[in-house]
């Protein structure tokens, strides 16, 4: 099984409904505003479609969160996850779900407004339901995490949802899934993580990307997810200085 | 390492640095090369360039410009920042010659800098001012030499003065990305600008060189070519 397949299935169940939209409509905010009209809510079940169906169809849109735990002590540190074929993950991707009680693999996301005005809305929290493969996950000690349903804050105030928020477009066939890394806060994510001020049990992102068996969504949101650029620095003035 | 090798950035524990090109680095120490990469955005997507607007000769099409940098290149950044190799506006064969800034590197250390003055330079050079620099001076090269391959009207006080117009341009336009062997440092001009340097109408004429790929059609490049990926949410 290669790597983007195994990512795929760290996701929702198959027989899920999660929340898409048309890539003609989700690429602009105007197109968004519009389709959205249609709808009464961003609860609207017609929003929500079968997971199976979405990850062959290009032409569909999935909202993703993908939720990391930074380190409370160290910078570019994040709590890993070790799953049972050894592949690691900096965090837990979910789709989006209108149910309350998210099936497994997505979250219920709580919005200030769930009527439109889409620049007004902002999601105040998510209720996560994490997959299997997250929850039967180890952290670098090796204590199995039992993860079960938790309620995260989430930090942001949003502009207009998920197009804005969205960092890239990725997917296991498709680019058909706009990723929205949150950053979890250490208050929420003490009670769920087992070891979670322990530094030992986060990586930092530079080792994560040298490791064999890296999980290709966290590559891929590592590789973009800061500006690298300004950590560069000459050698020599790092010698010069210190 | 020379001069006109790719700039190497290797890893030391949690931080990156910039390899001094004359001085030797731990062989097993992880390390990235350096790219750069331009953008031209237009309204619903991105506009493509054939390689008869441009004549680089790298490709048959570009989507988006795509170069490596090398310490050269840098260096000149750093030394020149504000140097502009064109008084009039059009390019002469040697100008056409000398797009790259290492072309340009040793008229530049030949006449403007001591030789001592580029070691210090480098020593505290900040990197992103560095690259800053080198995203000005290229694109107002690419400017030029397709405004001349294309018989564009060419206004050089657009590319040539983004900086005074706007000293957060590169701030607020770039970002990088990791591919497995380079850190990319990529940069994208909004639609008001890429309109004020090739006006609709001119690319409307000349569909051609020009190519307009909508967003919806980059999205599906976006598996396969991380720059569109990262960049998408951005325009």
């Amino acid at each position: 099984m290669n790597s983007s397949r195994r990512s795929l299935l760290h996701f929702s169940h198959w027989s899920a409904r999660v929340l898409a939209f048309p890539r003609s409509a989700f690429l602009g905010f105007h197109s968004l505003n519009k389709f959205l009209d249609k709808f009464q809510s961003l609860y609207d079940p017609r929003l929500y479609i079968q997971h199976s169906f979405l990850e062959e169809c290009p032409n569909m849109i999935q909202p993703v969160i993908f939720l990391m735990f930074p380190c409370p002590k160290y910078r570019l540190r994040f709590y890993t996850f070790i799953h049972d074929d050894g592949t690691k993950s900096l965090g837990i991707p979910f789709h989006l779900s209108f149910n309350s009680n998210p099936p497994p693999g997505t979250a219920y996301p709580f919005y200030t407004q769930p009527t439109f005005r889409l620049f007004e809305i902002e999601i105040t929290s998510i209720k996560v339901n994490p997959s299997k493969a997250y929850t039967e996950a180890r952290n670098l000690s090796g204590d199995k995490l039992f993860l079960k349903q938790e309620e995260f804050r989430l930090f942001f105030k949003l502009f207009y949802i998920y197009l804005r928020l969205c960092n890239f477009f990725w997917g296991p066939k498709f680019g058909n899934h706009a990723i929205c890394v949150f950053h979890a806060r250490a208050s929420d994510s003490e009670n769920c993580l087992p070891g979670y001020y322990e530094t030992s049990n986060h990586i930092h992102l530079l080792d994560y990307l040298r490791l064999p068996e890296k999980d290709e969504l966290s590559t891929f949101v590592v590789r973009g997810m800061i500006r690298w650029a300004n950590l560069i620095e000459s050698k020599l003035f790092r010698k010069a200085m210190f | 390492m020379g001069k006109l090798d790719r700039i190497k950035i290797i890893q030391e524990s949690d931080v990156l640095e910039v390899c001094h090109p004359d001085y030797p680095t731990d062989p097993n120490l992880p390390s990235y090369y350096l790219d750069a990469v331009i953008f031209f955005c237009i309204d619903g997507g991105i506009l493509g360039f054939s390689d008869s607007a441009v004549r680089l000769g790298l490709s048959s099409f570009y989507p988006y410009f795509k170069f490596p940098i090398t310490y050269v290149d840098y260096l000149a950044a750093l030394i020149a920042p504000e140097y502009r190799p064109y008084v009039n506006d059009e390019l002469t064969e040697l100008e056409i010659e000398a797009f790259f800034l290492k072309d340009i590197y040793s008229s530049l250390v030949e006449n403007h800098f001591k030789a001592n003055s580029l070691e210090e330079a480098f020593t505290y050079s900040k990197f992103e001012e560095a690259i800053n620099n080198y995203f000005m001076y290229m694109i107002r090269n690419l400017y030029l030499r397709i405004c001349n391959s294309t018989g564009c009207s060419c206004n050089l006080s657009v590319p040539g003065n983004i900086k005074q117009h706007d000293p957060f341009f590169y701030w607020r336009n770039s970002y990088s990305y990791m591919t497995d062997e380079s850190i990319v440092c990529a940069i994208y001009i909004r639609p008001n600008m890429t309109y004020k340097l090739f006006p609709k109408k001119f690319i409307k004429r000349n569909i051609g060189k020009f190519a307009i790929i909508p967003k919806e059609e980059l999205l599906f490049f976006s598996n396969t070519d991380p720059g569109f990926s990262y960049l998408l949410p951005r325009i």
